[in-house]
């Protein structure tokens, strides 16, 4: 039947793009990292903007990560967004930081669709054994292009079920 | 003339510069409880959310054991929140609401629930419909107060340009004290309007308050008032006053829309006010003095015609401002009404012409009754042309007559913890190109701008990945207002839609909710 035909035609492209899908995601390396660590965090970004290549990676810090220092790229220009944090901290030696990073930007550079790159910074993770960071990462193409991984799961439910989830980690009590 | 001239564009620039406020009809944007809710607990509130701030004029709440008057909190997001006794029994509840909208215009409607079980039919009729005699009794009273203009602040411009005259005649100062009692009347008629109240209303302080605190009216006064006084005071303030009086009509509802709106409407009734304002000067001159008054006729005939062009000039650019259609001419109310004030302008310019081009060389042969007959004809067709004026100025404009009709199609409230949203599919039919308009808003009621837009229509038990789901950006049309056109929603049944917003660069929402389409 010609009817049959058409379903394996469709159910192979629906595959592959769901293969894709499944490959083409922004994660992190780490799956987990112990609460109030410092840690580094790797963004792995094997795709651009459907087929474009991407020329800019911007990562958002989530809150009660600090002292984030981020990696320089050869051919990027890194830029690290400060803020001041909702609540100060103190610094360990008698003093309270009021500014933290809160966004870390990787631009001006040429990532091809088909290549593969690593972008990397670290901080000390936040406090809260038992629960998600999420990093959520936009990458922008040429042409006002974007992919954005920022959807974040509602409570009790999880991220494999969305289409672009933001990266997470998962932080644990310090053994 | 030449500073007359120059204080009318100083006039007219002041007021492009100064900031406008478009002001229009409220429309009432969505309710909670939605009306026909059935709950299984009272709630503590009733919450009406319009498009603009309104000033809550009556609200009660009808049940079967009664009605209860209510008070309202209104803030200025367009939200008016209504607390709910606390002791609520059983049964069907009709709140019925009476709010006044920016222009003045009072709205009214209903919104029904029922706690527990009940019936809403057994609660009768909606509520208290806006009363319509005070409606028409300001209508009479603007008639009056343009009358009065007309012949009062009219025939001040009159005396000090065309006769140089240092005496003001005594149906002028008629005019002018018949402008100032209509005008203060017409305030008084507002608040009885607004508070839908019996003819004694005008004796009631509580009304007069409501009218002035109003905020729009009292402008108009001050117009008239100051105007007076300048207009009593020697010839070069005159102008001055007289041009501040005829300023007062466009302060009324409809017309300060803007500034443009505004200024070309003070234009247009100050034009009128120096052309309607010398009939009766005129005929009076032509009776007392006969071919000794064609000098002065011939130099009002001079400025008439600019006059005229600029009066028609100033209407062409209201009629569009207001109409975005030639069609609405004929099919909305307001259209009607300016086809019927045009007949007779037309009627006035076709007897204008006639006294120009028949009556006045008549006069210059000695003959003055034809001119007097003519200008007389003149006058009837001006008071008729004024009560015309005063009918369109209180009719509301297309655009606001649109947000008033009943809406068709389907609607869905979403509610979500951070936002509302209120999805509109029109007409909501299966087969049939449908419009969808997305409203939405942040729980305090300001208007939600997210970066980007997409609805997901998914159809009645389509999955995910199917090529039958529908995903289409909506464009803002603005802030807070998405729209998508020319949506096909092929399918009767439930349909699944998922709104996903951008709310910045790393944050993304969707909120779902669902569309019955009916079978055709």
């Amino acid at each position: 039947m010609v009817l049959s035909y058409r379903l394996l035609g469709g159910l192979a492209i629906v595959g592959s793009l769901l293969a894709f899908g499944a490959q083409a995601h922004v994660t992190i390396e780490a799956k987990e990292a112990v609460a109030g660590s410092t840690q580094k965090i790797v963004l792995r970004v094997p795709h651009g903007c459907e087929g474009k290549p991407t020329n800019v990676v911007r990562v958002k810090i989530p809150e009660g990560m600090l002292s984030v220092k981020s990696q320089p790229k050869a051919g990027w220009t890194l830029t690290q967004i400060k803020a001041p944090l909702a609540t100060p901290v103190s610094d360990g030696h008698g003093g309270s930081i009021t500014e933290g990073v809160t966004e870390v930007v990787w631009s001006g550079g040429e990532l091809l669709d088909d290549q593969y790159d690593e972008f990397v910074l670290r901080g000390a993770m936040p406090k809260t054994p038992d629960t998600l960071v999420y990093f959520p990462v936009v990458q922008e193409c040429p042409g006002g292009a974007t992919a954005r991984w920022i959807e974040i799961p509602e409570a009790g439910k999880s991220s494999h079920d969305l289409k672009m989830p933001a990266p997470a980690v998962k932080l644990v009590a310090p053994k | 003339m030449r500073a007359f001239v120059l204080f009318c564009c100083g006039l007219v620039g002041l007021l492009l510069v100064l900031p406008g406020q478009a002001r229009a009809h409220a429309v009432l944007l969505h309710t909670q409880p939605v009306d026909g809710d059935v709950l299984a607990q009272a709630p503590a509130e009733v919450m009406l959310h319009f498009n603009e701030p309104v000033t809550p004029l009556g609200l009660d709440l009808l049940g079967a054991s009664g009605v209860q008057a209510l008070t309202a909190n209104a803030n200025s997001n367009g939200m008016v929140h209504m607390p709910l006794p606390a002791d609520l029994l059983q049964g069907a509840y009709l709140l019925r609401w009476r709010v006044m909208s920016e222009d003045g215009h009072p709205i009214a409607g209903a919104v029904g629930f029922v706690v527990g079980q009940g019936d809403l039919a057994s609660l009768g009729a909606v509520g208290p419909a806006v009363n319509a005699a005070w409606g028409a009794g300001k209508q009479a009273l603007a008639w009056l107060r343009d009358l009065g203009l007309m012949v009062g602040a009219g025939g001040v411009l009159f005396v000090t340009v065309f006769a140089n005259g240092r005496r003001l005649p005594r149906p002028v100062w008629a005019g002018l004290a018949l402008a100032i009692v209509a005008g203060l009347l017409y305030i008084g008629a507002q608040g009885a309007l607004m508070a839908n109240a019996g003819p004694l209303a005008l004796f009631d302080g509580k009304i007069w308050s409501m009218a002035l605190a109003e905020g729009q009216l009292w402008p108009m006064m001050l117009a008239l008032l100051a105007g007076l006084c300048l207009s009593l005071a020697g010839p070069k303030l005159r102008i001055v006053g007289a041009a501040l009086m005829l300023l007062s009509p466009a302060f009324a509802g409809h017309a300060a829309v803007s500034p443009i709106s505004f200024a070309l409407l003070f234009v247009h009734v100050l034009l009128a006010g120096l052309w309607l304002g010398a009939l009766m000067p005129l005929a009076q001159a032509v009776r007392a003095q006969g071919p000794g008054a064609l000098p002065l006729v011939q130099r009002f005939s001079r400025l008439a015609l600019p006059a005229v062009l600029g009066l028609l000039a100033m209407g062409v650019g209201l009629a569009a401002l207001r109409f975005s259609a030639p069609a609405e001419l004929i099919n909305s109310a307001h259209g009607r009404a300016l086809l019927l004030k045009l007949a007779l302008v037309a009627c006035l310019l076709g007897l204008a012409l006639w006294n120009r081009r028949v009556a006045t060389p008549a006069l210059a042969a000695g003959r003055r009754h034809l001119l007097l007959r003519g200008i007389g004809l003149e006058v009837v067709v001006a008071v008729l042309l004024l009560l015309a004026t005063a009918r369109l100025s209180h009719t509301p404009p297309p655009a606001a007559e649109a947000a008033m009709a009943p809406r068709t199609g389907l609607e869905q409230m979403i509610h979500d913890p951070r936002l509302h949203a209120v999805l509109r599919v029109q007409p909501g039919l299966p087969t049939v190109s449908n419009s969808v308009e997305l409203l939405l808003m942040r729980p305090d009621g300001q208007p939600l701008t997210p970066l980007e837009a997409e609805i997901q229509f998914v159809p009645p038990g389509a999955s995910d990945g199917d090529q039958a789901v529908l995903t289409r950006p909506a464009t803002a049309v603005a802030p807070g207002r998405y729209a998508l056109n020319a949506l096909a929603l092929p399918v009767p049944g439930l349909w699944q839609v998922r709104v996903k917003l951008l709310l910045d660069a790393y944050t993304s929402r969707t909120v779902t909710t669902e569309l019955d389409i009916p079978a055709r």
